[in-house]
């Protein structure tokens, strides 16, 4: 084990920079609170409406009164740390580049995109949504990675009744509130990723349908004990039966766990031909030490670091052959607009996007068709625009579920709408093993099996 | 600092003796009336007088932005109270305002009971908390204590992830009903009720401080033997003063979390961070005066805010962070502020701006150039450049 750690030690600034930039925020997937009050419409006097007059082509929001297209809509941008963490990059560079499309294409009004950064803390992030909503003006939100921030920000957009549509935060909570007081919380859109339990019954579907290229007869559910992967659990818990798998062991490890041997002792011990897992701030150490160690199990599931595209040099190498579910990967040709996005991301900002990229360009996307098609930025208008809206995006056709189902305006689920892609680390390669329309390769157990 | 905070006492004292009104009470007063007007400059441009530079707009974000200001004042405040008053250092000031808040949060949630009433209800638990702790910090001194301090708000973070059912682990509960319905439309008022209360706080810690308890508090910070040998029970004190800080810290994170500005969240009350911050504002402003808290939580809520919306790039020819937009490194710029305000104004803010006014009027009177030592009074900037010229000259000599 010492010998172990010296080797990897040159990589642990890395592996923190990993921890902070990836699972801190997912770690925000998770839920908290439900309804509350702050839904006062109507705020009486003048509240709330002392907007910077220099912010340029500000005639929007409340006033438009349908009908009428303004001559610019601007976009906020809440993202965590966009000048360091990747998944920040991701969804303020994926909203530039969108926006730089759009009024390329000139067919519609000008779009301009104003960046803000949460720091991943609920407090920054309300204020920096009001500085977007009260100071701006701005005519959507979208972003927020973290569902803390999220949670935090509800009730602010239900008061300033702004369409917002979240491309990172996974916690069903958010869908909860939009169906228990639709009302209020109608604004709130979730363009991706899967909601938390959603995430879990995916893993379900992924297992059930390769089961047999796999060869996984009993696994052992590995999940780090944060609040996001309580759905998962639950999920797991729910339906695992039916994926045709046996549960030789299960285990929520304590939040924090460094030092895996022990946990990798007892899977052993159980016989698991893999470790099933959902893993985000604890994944660094699990799959780098699943890989000196040697383990001999297969290892899949969600994890979140896997999915940066640089995550293979980042490991030098650990990571090879870990499976991981993700939204896309810059080869997969998830929809015909994938690639081109990636390759465009790619060209403008020297690397290739996380999947924070992809759902925020979707969003983008997506709000400028339905504003055009609407002829409208006010918010009722923009609401049932989306709620009608299918459209194809790079992370598949997106549409919402109807405010009476369990997740009210979450992105739907389901072959041929969004399907999150299963990736495997191959040779420094994000190959796509599932679903099957979209391999790139084979799935291929570890070399020391 | 021990030396400095000590003549910074005897000269307040002194201050105290003079039958017309102290030119600091005035200023005092000004700057609450200040802060009293400040809604009515609505969308006024304030600044420098520099075009461009620092300016900012009093508009409802920059009222909400104060209101967090504010709390965070009293939040210094109530750490004064017991640490810069009797020496207990605590390190963990986050407990008792995360008590309040959650359980003010918690009963209004869960039971629908008003704020009003939830609010006391969390006062009265943080006082518990203040006993809690303060007991067991009876036995204990110096860095002991602060371990306890430390340790003590990382259990209750534990116990809120342990039955997040509950406490809502990490991610903190939902906003609880604000107080009296008044919400971000309403920013006035929440920034004058939040106003209020700092006033009030602030007046009562100042009547209790000044006492004949706020001079035991100081005793036991300076000698905690000398304070027994007099026949005068430190234990006594110090639990009050635990308690007191406790429960005022309880009403300010009570009250935080029924505004629009704050959230029943272990990061808002109770993380690291804030009970780090919450000591650089009461040393900086100046620890053990409550006034100089009041204006270190103040500055601490309101400058990095400031900087991160001055829109400002720091000039490229700087080595490491040229080129960088001020509002990507706010905190750390921030932090050498402190630095910078520490290292020429020991003893805080609070007693620099005393000793500065003093010498101003005393230089007005005709006896300027005697400092109360007898010594000759000098500027803090020309002492720090002397003690650099005089250092370099050392070396020289060498």
């Amino acid at each position: 084990m010492d010998s172990d750690e010296g080797t990897t030690r040159g990589r642990q600034v890395k592996r923190r920079r990993f921890l902070e930039a990836t699972g801190a925020g997912v770690a925000g997937v998770t839920l908290a609170g439900c309804v509350s009050t702050g839904g006062d419409d109507g705020g009486g006097g003048d509240g709330g409406s002392t907007g910077d007059t220099d912010s340029g082509g500000g005639t929007t929001t409340g006033t438009a009164s349908g009908g009428s297209l303004p001559d610019t809509v601007s976009i906020g941008v809440l993202a965590p740390e966009p000048s360091s963490n990747p998944i920040g990059a991701s969804i303020a560079n994926a909203a530039e580049l969108a926006v730089t499309q759009l009024n390329e294409e000139g067919s519609g009004p000008e779009f301009e995109v104003s960046v803000k950064d949460t720091r991943e803390q609920p407090d920054e992030g309300r204020s920096k949504y009001r500085e977007l909503t009260i100071g701006e003006e701005v005519d959507m939100t979208t972003g927020i990675f973290t569902s803390e921030v999220l949670l935090a920000v509800l009730d602010d957009i239900a008061n300033q009744q702004t369409v917002h549509m979240t491309t990172g935060a996974a916690t069903p909570e958010a869908s909860a509130r939009v169906r228990d007081d639709y009302e209020s919380y109608k604004y709130h859109f979730r363009t991706g990723p899967l909601n938390a339990y959603q995430l879990g019954v995916n893993m379900i579907d992924f297992l059930e349908a390769k089961q047999s290229d796999l060869g996984w007869e009993s696994v052992a559910v590995l999940v780090e004990d944060y609040e996001w992967t309580k759905p998962v659990s639950q999920a797991l818990d729910d339906e695992i039966d039916r994926a045709g798998v046996e549960v030789a062991m299960q285990e929520r490890y304590a939040s924090g766990t460094e030092n895996f041997t022990p946990i990798y002792d007892q899977v052993e011990s159980s016989d698991a031909d893999a470790a099933l897992i959902a893993m985000a701030h604890t994944g660094t150490p699990a799959v780098v030490q699943w890989a000196k160690q040697q383990r001999p199990f297969e290892f899949g599931g969600i994890h979140v670091p896997m999915q940066l595209p640089s995550y293979y040099e980042a490991t030098s190498g650990a990571c090879n052959f870990g499976v991981t579910q993700n939204s896309a990967t810059p080869q997969s040709e998830v929809t015909e607009k994938t690639v081109p996005f990636s390759e465009a991301y790619n060209e403008q900002y020297d690397s290739y996007p996380v999947y924070t990229g992809y759902i925020t360009f979707d969003a983008v996307k997506q709000y400028a068709d339905v504003v055009q098609q609407a002829g409208s930025v006010e918010a009722d208008a923009v609401v049932s625009g989306l709620e009608e809206s299918s459209f194809l995006g790079t992370a598949g056709t997106i549409e919402y579920y109807p405010p009476d189902n369990e997740f009210a305006h979450d992105v739907v689920y389901e072959e041929g709408k969004v399907d999150p892609v299963f990736q495997q680390w191959q040779d420094g390669n994000q190959e796509v093993i599932y679903p099957d329309d979209l391999t790139t390769a084979d799935y291929q157990k570890p070399s020391w099996l | 600092m021990s030396e400095d905070t000590a003549s910074g006492r005897i000269t307040e004292e002194g201050g105290r003796s003079l039958p017309s009104v102290p030119g600091r009470y005035v200023v005092g007063i000004v700057g609450l009336l200040l802060l009293a007007l400040l809604p009515l400059l609505a969308n006024m441009e304030l600044g420098l007088g520099v075009p461009g530079v620092f300016v900012f707009v009093v508009d409802d974000l920059f009222l909400l932005h104060l209101t967090t200001a504010l709390y965070f004042g009293m939040f210094a405040m109530s750490w004064d109270t017991v640490s810069g008053y009797t020496g207990q250092i605590s390190f963990g000031h986050g407990l008792f305002f995360a008590v309040g808040a959650y359980t003010s949060a918690l009963l209004n949630l869960g039971y629908g009971i008003d704020p009003i009433l939830s609010i006391p209800a969390g006062i009265v638990l943080a006082a518990v908390a203040g006993i809690v702790i303060g007991v067991p910090a009876l036995r204990l001194r110096g860095p002991y204590l602060s371990l306890v301090t430390l340790v003590a708000p990382l259990i209750l973070l534990q116990l809120f992830i342990f039955r997040s059912d509950v406490f809502g682990g990490e991610l903190g509960l939902r906003n609880p009903e604000n107080f009296l319905g008044f919400g971000v439309n309403d920013a006035a008022i929440v920034y004058y009720i939040a106003l209020g209360l700092f006033v009030a706080i602030m007046a009562l810690l100042l009547v209790v401080t000044r006492s004949d308890a706020g001079r035991v508090f100081t005793a036991i910070r300076e000698d905690e033997d000398a304070v027994s040998s007099v026949g005068i029970n430190p234990a006594k004190f110090k639990i009050f003063a635990f308690v007191l800080s406790a429960a005022i810290g309880g009403l300010a994170g009570a009250m935080y979390v029924h505004t629009p500005v704050g959230g029943p969240t272990p990061t808002e009350l109770m993380s690291t961070t804030v009970n780090v911050e919450v000591i650089i504002a009461a040393v900086l402003g100046g620890m053990g005066t409550i006034v100089g808290a009041a204006i270190g939580g103040i500055f601490v809520g309101i400058v990095p805010q400031l900087l991160d919306s001055s829109g400002w790039i720091i000039p490229g020819f700087l080595p490491v962070v040229g080129g960088t937009p001020v509002a990507d490194i706010d905190f750390l710029i921030f932090a050498v502020i402190t630095l910078f305000l520490l290292y020429v104004l020991p003893g805080g803010i609070l007693r620099a701006v005393i000793r500065n006014g003093r010498r101003v009027r005393n230089s007005r009177r005709g006896d300027d150039g005697v400092a109360t030592d007898g010594g000759q009074s000098e500027r803090v900037f020309t002492r720090v450049l002397r003690g650099w010229r005089e250092k370099r000259r050392g070396d020289d000599d060498e």
